[in-house]
């Protein structure tokens, strides 16, 4: 139904952050499963979303960037890995530090009291200049995150798609006793090798989201692509597709059937962009 | 990595100090953005407060503090800055801002775009609930006979503050 960030600030208070427009329906899911499901907990929640103004500082430099603003915090990379928060001061504003990155690279979201948003904004603008940090919008947010085989859900996913689908099967923590949605990921449909699965897709030129994919004429269409853009950082065209057993599928030709023409595309891995991830956790 | 504490001091800006400067005044019913404070939310059936757990739709209030019950297990703590709302409480203190109108025509106005009843015997003194003005959740406290305090979420609070304006433009000078 959405995804986010879930931090642990303490053995019993969690953090949790969603997409801009799913908070709400999270929220609500939540308190229904709380009062419906797990009504023998004492659990309350809380919604903070006007809490907290929050600031993206992504890319190779933002480490240096944030430094001189930030106290109480070790920034360095193996006292503050990527996926974790600290708690410190930012600007001397009480902050929450998130180490989380949609873009592929080093990042930190700041987050401070709303109330100082605009004026911490100015000062990390500010503290950039130096490196010639630049505002980045939700269209760069898409290319970067593709690049890196981020999903966006509603995008890559629909009430069909899993986890596995996804190559996200580290999200699933398959030690706990149970969860929502456990016994639903051992159903017989649910481990076919023909399942639709995430891949990425080379093309000669930039491909039309919803695309089908097929493997030859008079072929039944084997997925769609779900996402497509132009790489900067690899100088072709790039996209994410949802392919009918599309990891087994990694270096095959598939065809697009197009009004006028068929176009050849090429099967890889969804990740066209630092596999190691050595930028990430730089 | 070497901090410069103090290098990078910040204001903490109003939500809605363009507004309030831009009101004007009327004794029939006067708008204020009250100053920023500290609001706590505190759920579960502990309160550690040092207030008197308030009645079903009722506020304490001791000093410049108050304890406003939302629901069985909800309650809004306000209080001056810098204040510890407790272990099962979370800092809501940006996330709302507060608008308080008042005068004759306090009520008239609030119910513009509010259903409430607002008759003293109805919502006298003292009383508080979450409701809906216009399109927006707030929370509603009479304060005093002719004093409501309305808590609003941050985002929303331009848009109840315009409304606001809207219902009193008769009662301008």
């Amino acid at each position: 139904m959405d995804d986010g960030v879930i931090a642990r600030l303490a053995p019993d208070r969690f953090h949790i952050t969603t997409t801009t427009g799913g908070a709400a329906s999270v929220l609500h899911h939540m308190e229904d499963y709380l009062q419906t499901e797990f009504a023998e907990l004492r659990v309350w929640l809380t919604s903070t979303t006007e809490q907290w103004a929050v600031i993206a500082v992504q890319g190779p430099l933002a480490r240096q960037v944030i430094a001189p603003l930030v106290t109480g915090i070790d920034l360095g990379a193996a006292a503050m890995p990527h996926m974790s928060v600290r708690q410190g001061h930012v600007c001397d504003v009480l902050a929450r530090l998130f180490r989380v990155s949609f873009t592929g690279e080093l990042g930190y979201e700041i987050n401070v009291p709303a109330d100082y948003g605009e004026a911490v904004w100015e000062a990390v603008l500010a503290a950039g200049k130096e490196y010639g940090i630049v505002p980045y919008g939700t269209e760069t947010m898409h290319v970067l995150r593709a690049e890196k085989g981020y999903i966006i859900v509603g995008q890559e996913t629909d009430g069909t798609v899993i986890p596995t689908d996804l190559g996200l099967d580290w999200t699933i923590g398959r030690a706990k006793r149970d969860f929502v949605g456990r016994r639903s990921l051992t159903r017989p449909g649910m481990v076919r090798s023909d399942r639709k699965q995430l891949v990425g897709i080379f093309s000669p030129e930039i491909l039309e989201e919803g695309a089908q994919l097929v493997s030859g004429s008079n072929e039944p269409a084997l997925g769609h692509v779900t996402s497509a853009y132009w790489s900067e950082a690899l100088q072709r065209p790039i996209a994410l597709a949802l392919v009918s057993g599309g990891r087994a599928r990694s270096g095959q030709t598939l065809y697009i059937p197009l009004a006028d023409r068929t176009m050849a595309v090429r099967v890889t891995d969804p990740v066209f962009y630092d596999e190691q991830g050595g930028r990430l956790h730089g | 990595m070497t901090n410069k504490a103090g290098a990078y001091m910040v204001e903490r800006m109003h939500p809605l100090a363009a507004l309030a400067a831009a009101s004007s005044e009327s004794a029939e019913v006067r708008l204020a953005a009250l100053p920023t404070g500290a609001r706590w939310i505190i759920r579960g059936d502990t309160l550690d407060v040092g207030l008197a757990k308030p009645e079903v739709c009722r506020a304490t209030v001791n000093g410049d503090h108050a304890l406003l019950w939302l629901g069985p297990d909800e309650f809004l703590l306000l209080a001056p800055q810098g204040m510890d709302g407790g272990p099962i409480a979370t800092d809501v203190s940006h996330r709302d801002t507060a608008i308080e109108v008042s005068g004759p025509r306090a009520a008239l106005v609030i119910n513009a775009f509010c259903a409430l009843d607002l008759h003293a015997a109805a919502f006298p003194v003292g009383m508080c609930t979450r409701t809906i003005f216009a399109k927006a959740q707030i929370i509603l406290w009479r304060t005093d006979a002719e004093t409501f305090r309305i808590e609003i979420a941050r985002s929303f609070a331009p848009y109840v503050w315009g409304c606001l304006e809207e219902a009193r433009r008769e009662f301008l000078a």
